[in-house]
């Protein structure tokens, strides 16, 4: 691996998170994230699309005329959504059915645009993949470490799993919306407080 | 001059670019098309063969063998289905009512009395995953077997074997209440719209 492309992929991992850092794609968090299952399949979802829009963007960069690029993304992105639902729908039923207007809703998930915007418009189509990728993958892992606190404290489970017995009381709470907000700040809070600041310390030294 | 040029420039590249993206996902469409509607279909037969106690083939071919041998959809105003074996006949109404996010649409089914359920089952609902949609688990559904109403809710974990009453979901009081008017309204169209006798 490249240095460039290292670096590309462990920014959008950890110090340039899409979720803690740049604060996008915060509506699906809050949304899926109350079920493990769910955020598993909406994360590879967009881990997907994001790259394949990545992709596509970047291929066409060169053609697109500035004043339009906007269109053009959510045009392109709009597209992969909508091929990625149908193939679900065509390969996995099940799976399709659960996550109901999920799919459809990765449309609106500012991370796919941003990466489209931010990278793709300037860079070759190989390495935007690659950031797409990644970026998608820096979405899902936080994600999924939100989801697996909210599953465990709201419903006792994992995975659907109970492994809190029935001594344990349900925190409503973290099923519904508002846990989400309050995971998700606390979460920011600690990566924030904790981890980067520390890094940015001793980047400025 | 030039930028009226590069105005029917921008114009035409998107509508070229959309062409070509319409082109591309209604292939996707058109060649997944089938795929899809068998999917549905047996998943709706499933389900439909779910809300009696027979227990049916899971494999595609056999299982639409043995749907179209058993069961007949009766088209009248108030439509409704009837799953004959052997000497035993079911019948299964599809009741819909409006969720906390949506409508839910549920398969019912009785036993030829029009009165003890045998089984529910939700095709279509979209509530809330982790409270709402936990109606869709098989502890929530199994509990109206046997039932016959009118069912009022009693908590979660009480584990009522009364023939009046199902243990509601906490947390999802309107999907509860959603569930107990589907099926009360199933109970009330089972006893009055299908005539004496027709099967």
């Amino acid at each position: 691996m490249s240095s460039r492309t290292s670096n590309v992929v462990f920014s959008n991992l950890g110090r340039d998170n899409p979720v803690f850092v740049q604060i996008l794609g915060i509506c699906s968090t809050l949304a899926v994230t109350n079920v493990l299952k769910n955020t598993l399949v909406m994360a590879i979802g967009l881990i997907f699309t994001t790259a394949l829009s990545n992709f596509t963007v970047s291929l066409l960069r060169r053609f697109i005329p500035t004043r339009i690029r906007m269109m053009v993304s959510t045009l392109i992105i709009a597209s992969w959504v909508i091929i990625v639902e149908i193939m679900l729908k065509a390969q996995v039923p099940e799976i399709a059915r659960q996550l109901g207007p999920y799919v459809g809703l990765i449309i609106t998930n500012c991370i796919i645009m941003g990466r489209a915007e931010a990278f793709a418009m300037q860079n070759t189509p190989g390495i935007s993949l690659v950031d797409g990728l990644s970026s998608g993958v820096g979405y899902s892992w936080v994600l999924l470490l939100i989801a697996f606190f909210r599953e465990l404290m709201g419903s006792g489970t994992v995975w659907g799993q109970v492994v809190l017995g029935s001594w344990w009381v349900k925190w409503s709470i973290m099923v519904m919306a508002p846990g989400a907000f309050f995971m998700l700040a606390i979460f920011i809070w600690i990566v924030k407080g904790r981890i980067l600041v520390e890094k940015e310390a001793s980047n400025g030294r | 001059m030039g930028k009226a040029s590069m105005r029917i420039k921008t114009v035409v590249f998107m509508a070229l670019l959309s062409a070509v993206f319409i082109g591309a996902v209604s292939t996707v469409h058109l060649l997944t098309k089938d795929t899809i509607m068998r999917n549905e279909a047996v998943f709706f037969r499933k389900a439909l063969l779910g809300c009696t106690p027979l227990s049916f083939p899971t494999s595609i071919k056999e299982l639409n063998n043995f749907y179209e041998n058993k069961v007949k959809y009766h088209k009248t105003a108030n439509p409704y289905y009837t799953v004959r074996d052997g000497k035993n006949l079911f019948y299964v109404l599809k009741v819909s009512g409006p969720g906390l996010w949506g409508e839910i649409v549920t398969l019912i089914g009785f036993k030829s009395d029009k009165k003890t359920i045998t089984g529910i089952n939700f095709i279509s609902q979209s509530e809330t995953p982790g409270l709402g949609a936990r109606i869709s688990e098989s502890w929530f559904k199994k509990q109206f077997i046997g039932k016959t109403g009118p069912v009022t809710m009693v908590p979660e974990g009480t584990g009522t074997v009364a023939k009046t009453q199902f243990d509601a979901i906490t947390g999802a009081t309107v999907t509860s209440t959603a569930v107990k008017d589907i099926v009360n309204n199933a109970l009330v169209k089972i006893s009055t719209v299908i005539r004496k006798g027709s099967d």
